[in-house]
């Protein structure tokens, strides 16, 4: 920029390893999370490495894994 | 007296999460100073307690006729409360505290003592009270507290809209703002007929038009704020002795329309184990089904 070197930018993300491969194995039950805000229960559909989620009546809410608190089966 | 209708004004949106502190906010609407429980008792009273109804009839009709619809309305913001506390807790065994999140709720009183749904009380959880009531006798009087109610109803609804974005809060919101401006111009335009004094000229009050509101903007379309009920089979019909000539916000014809609105379903809700609410499970239930087809 403005005739300087671009400056080189990296991306992090912050990654929980573990939960992602717990959750991993759960996949099609009925769980409960505890979010920052609220808990949501509900059928867990989906884990990725950074967000999961959750069906309620087939509404889906998806979830970013960094506002999980803690996760239960229900 | 009064006939009850197995429906509610307008059908609400039922999204799968709530809000309860938004919940908690739409209380005000309901048992606070300026809420529908207010409106409801002071004209309820107010029809009660008049005087010469025969001589000033088409002035006990509107504060008669207007009652019914107040009960409608408290029973329209009960039902977005009790929506808007969709998702609040998990069902879970007591010991794995499911009611946790009740916790950091501003309405303890609807984990506690209501099992998630509406308080008689204001948005603090203080109770409603009687002494919201004013009746003083006096027509006149009656009416211009009744055209200032009114108007603090409405402003309330307008700062409760800008707390909360929850579709089911709003679309309840914008229907009432449009039915509450309805309500101020049948007061105003009643004050006019007993004193010939025009109030209709300060109107709007906040200044702003329903139309600002998206959720309104729908109602004030079909023509929701032109039209006055009767809410009764026959009775009240010198209503329109009051409701004519035309709407100062959009220049339409104001109508009298016999009876009720059409009205939509009454929403359902989830049983709440974690509330013991309403408490009757599989095998009792099955034991009351059989109690009921029993010839006793």
């Amino acid at each position: 920029m403005n005739g300087q070197s671009p400056q080189s930018i990296q991306f992090t993300t912050l990654y929980d390893p573990y939960v992602y491969q717990t959750l991993s194995t759960i996949i099609g039950t009925n769980i409960v999370v505890q979010t920052t805000q609220n808990s949501v229960q509900g059928k867990l559909t989906t884990v990725m490495p950074d967000h999961i989620v959750v069906e309620i009546n087939q509404t889906p809410f998806f979830i970013r894994t960094q506002q999980i608190i803690w996760v239960s089966p229900s | 007296m009064f006939k009850r209708v197995n429906k509610l004004l307008i059908e609400l949106p039922a999204p799968e999460y709530g809000d309860a502190n938004a919940a908690a906010a739409v209380q005000e609407l309901l048992g606070g100073k300026f809420g529908e429980m207010s409106t409801l008792n002071n004209y309820m009273y107010q029809s009660f307690n008049f005087r010469q109804k025969g001589k000033l009839k088409p002035f006990y009709d509107i504060v008669a006729s207007i009652t019914a619809e107040e009960f409608g309305h408290v029973e329209l913001v009960s039902n977005t409360i009790n929506l808007l506390q969709k998702g609040s807790s998990f069902t879970a065994e007591p010991d794995l505290t499911p009611l946790q999140n009740g916790k950091d709720m501003r309405n303890t009183y609807a984990f506690i003592a209501t099992a998630q749904t509406s308080l008689a009380g204001d948005s603090m959880g203080n109770p409603w009270r009687g002494d919201y009531v004013f009746s003083s006798g006096n027509l006149v009087l009656d009416l211009m507290h009744n055209f200032f109610l009114e108007i603090g109803a409405r402003t309330h609804k307008m700062r409760v809209y800008e707390m909360t974005d929850h579709p089911t809060a709003r679309e309840m919101i914008g229907y009432l703002l449009v039915r509450g401006g309805v309500h101020v111009l049948a007061y105003a335009k009643a004050l006019e007929i007993a004193t010939g004094v025009d109030l209709t000229k300060m109107l709007p009050i906040p200044s702003l038009d329903n139309r600002v509101f998206d959720h309104a903007r729908k109602y004030e379309d079909q023509g929701v704020g032109n039209v006055l009920f009767t809410w009764s089979d026959g009775d009240y019909q010198d209503i329109r002795a009051i409701w004519k000539g035309t709407n100062p916000s959009n220049g339409q014809p104001l109508v009298v329309q016999e009876g009720t609105p059409e009205g939509a379903p009454i929403p359902d809700l989830d049983d709440l184990p974690e509330e013991f609410a309403p408490g009757i499970g599989k095998d009792e239930y099955e034991q009351i089904l059989k109690r009921l087809r029993a010839n006793m």
